[in-house]
């Protein structure tokens, strides 16, 4: 397919974007915790991702793994570049404590499971950035400890303890907006 | 034994603080068996702990089931994408290249353009490619504006080949700068003429107009005594030019022929006239006769030239003339 973008087929690049630009933007989404901004950085990385066929090399691993590495660390990239401007960060607690609650009872599972993963998203909007970016990776992304470090650059212990302090940290924002019930 | 038991715990017991630094590795199954314990039997004994350690592996299942799902994807986002991307470079770059000349004479279609503009945006080559094109075309108009310099022999050397010795007799520098050189001298004079006589207009170029006429009715008048006398030349020539190519055509008989005497009997017609305008002069060769006034004679209005001598005789006949000639001459025979 990669082979065939190269060689101007458009059809090809179509197809790896109808393929891969929900996964890139759910990511993005995780990051920026913004409908607007995950949309800009998800054309941003695909644009890159586009420049960057060249580069692909079939035999260290599939496409897939190669693009999401990618667009992980241009999010990540995006991520800490924000976390500079604290206006930035997430949506407002109370604005998704209010949505909980206005839609409690609503019978349809689909819409009650999108909502459930809204407020799970602004959840993780609260952590820390370096907190965040640790538990997205480990737990939404599931990577191993070892991709986790190859991305953030930090070591092996420090990721560990970013993610065990992460998940304490989500664990009673979820509980302070009800999010898990505990007992 | 049981009491043993509840010792062993109270004796191995973690503090809150470690058993939550080892709560990751607990809830993955990382720690060694002893460790394991340990932080089973906190978990067993501090309520809090364990509230937290159950909040803790909710929120990893949450975070879990949003990471499988398929998550939300706007709608129009794949194509903003592929605008971005294949619409606006892949295939960009090589419309572009294609429609370049439409694109700067604002021919190309709206969507068209749209495309071009996102593309623009992303793609730097072309952008610099654009304003290098703007700057040439800028640069072009400029040029434009500006007025080169003719040199002045120019328009005689152009009339010398069109007009001939005729034309360069008439000015040794060329008839149209003469022409234009004897204009500015009529308008200067015009000048003077009207702010003479008729102060109050100001309008030097009418009279340069009138002088003008004057002086070509004048140089005619010199030349042929009359206008009638110029039309009567004139006429009379080219009658006689016309004349000469039919009977040819009827000798020949070929009328792949009639193109290239025609064409160049017309030239021939053209240079006789220049002639008899410019100097008065008819070809000694097929001069027309005069009668005894010395007027030149033109025979009625069928084309044919008759050569008023004593013998009468008809030098040309073309066409019908030529049968009614025959038929005379039967009837006298």
């Amino acid at each position: 397919m990669v082979r065939r973008c190269r060689a101007g087929d458009s059809l090809a690049w179509e197809e790896i974007v109808h393929s891969f630009s929900r996964r890139v933007y759910n990511l993005a989404y995780r990051f920026t915790g913004r409908h607007e901004q995950a949309e800009d950085l998800t054309q941003e990385v695909f644009v890159r991702v586009y420049r960057s066929l060249d580069q692909y090399d079939p035999q260290a691993g599939d496409l897939a793994n190669w693009l999401m590495r990618l667009a992980r660390n241009l999010v990540i990239d995006d991520y800490r570049r924000r976390t500079r401007t604290p206006a930035d960060l997430g949506d407002d607690i109370g604005q998704h404590e209010y949505r909980l609650e206005s839609h409690q009872d609503l019978p349809d599972r689909g819409v009650e499971r999108s909502e459930r993963a809204q407020q799970v998203h602004a959840a993780i909007a609260r952590l820390s950035p370096d907190l965040r970016e640790c538990v997205v990776l480990r737990d939404i992304e599931e990577l191993t400890y070892q991709e986790i470090v190859d991305i953030l650059k930090i070591p092996v212990g420090t990721v560990k303890s970013r993610i065990n302090r992460g998940r304490i940290e989500l664990a009673r924002i979820m509980r302070r907006m009800r999010i898990v019930d505990g007992e | 034994m049981a009491g043993f038991k509840f010792g062993w715990v109270i004796a191995t017991m973690i503090e809150c603080v470690t058993f939550q630094d080892l709560m990751t590795d607990y809830l993955e199954g990382e720690l060694d068996g002893r460790r394991r314990a340990e932080c089973a039997a906190h978990r067993l004994f501090c309520r809090e702990c364990r509230g937290l350690f159950e909040d803790v592996q909710a929120t990893v299942v949450a975070l879990r089931t949003i990471g499988g799902e398929r998550g939300l994807l706007p709608m129009e986002l794949p194509d903003r994408i592929l605008a971005a991307t294949t619409a606006g470079e892949m295939n960009g770059c090589r419309e572009f290249d294609r429609l370049l000349a439409e694109y700067f004479d604002g021919v190309i279609l709206a969507p068209t353009y749209q495309t071009f503009q996102h593309h623009f945006i992303i793609c730097a080559d072309c952008r610099r490619l654009i304003s290098g094109i703007e700057e040439a075309i800028a640069l072009c108009h400029e040029i434009r504006e500006e007025r080169i310099e003719m040199a002045p022999s120019l328009p005689g050397r152009i009339v010398e080949v069109m007009v001939g010795e005729a034309g360069k007799a008439l000015s040794t520098d060329g008839l149209a700068e003469s022409a234009s050189s004897w204009f500015d001298q009529m308008v200067a004079m015009g000048d003077r003429v009207w702010h003479r006589y008729l102060p109050t207009i100001d309008n030097a170029r009418v009279t340069a107009g009138i002088l003008i006429l004057a002086a070509s009715g004048s140089l005619v008048l010199a030349r042929f005594g009359s206008f009638q006398e110029m039309a009567n030349r004139a006429s009379w020539r080219a009658d006689q030019i016309v004349g000469t190519t039919h009977e040819r055509l009827n000798r020949t008989g070929l009328s792949a022929m009639t193109t290239k005497v025609a064409r160049g009997n017309m030239e021939r017609l053209s240079r006789e006239m220049n002639t008899i305008f410019f100097t008065g002069e008819v070809s000694e060769r097929n001069g027309p006769a005069q009668n005894s006034a010395g007027k030149w004679i033109r025979n009625g209005s069928n084309g044919r030239q008759e050569q008023a001598g004593e013998s009468g005789a008809v030098i040309e006949e073309t066409g019908t003339q030529r049968t009614r000639a025959e038929s005379e001459r039967g009837q006298r025979r």
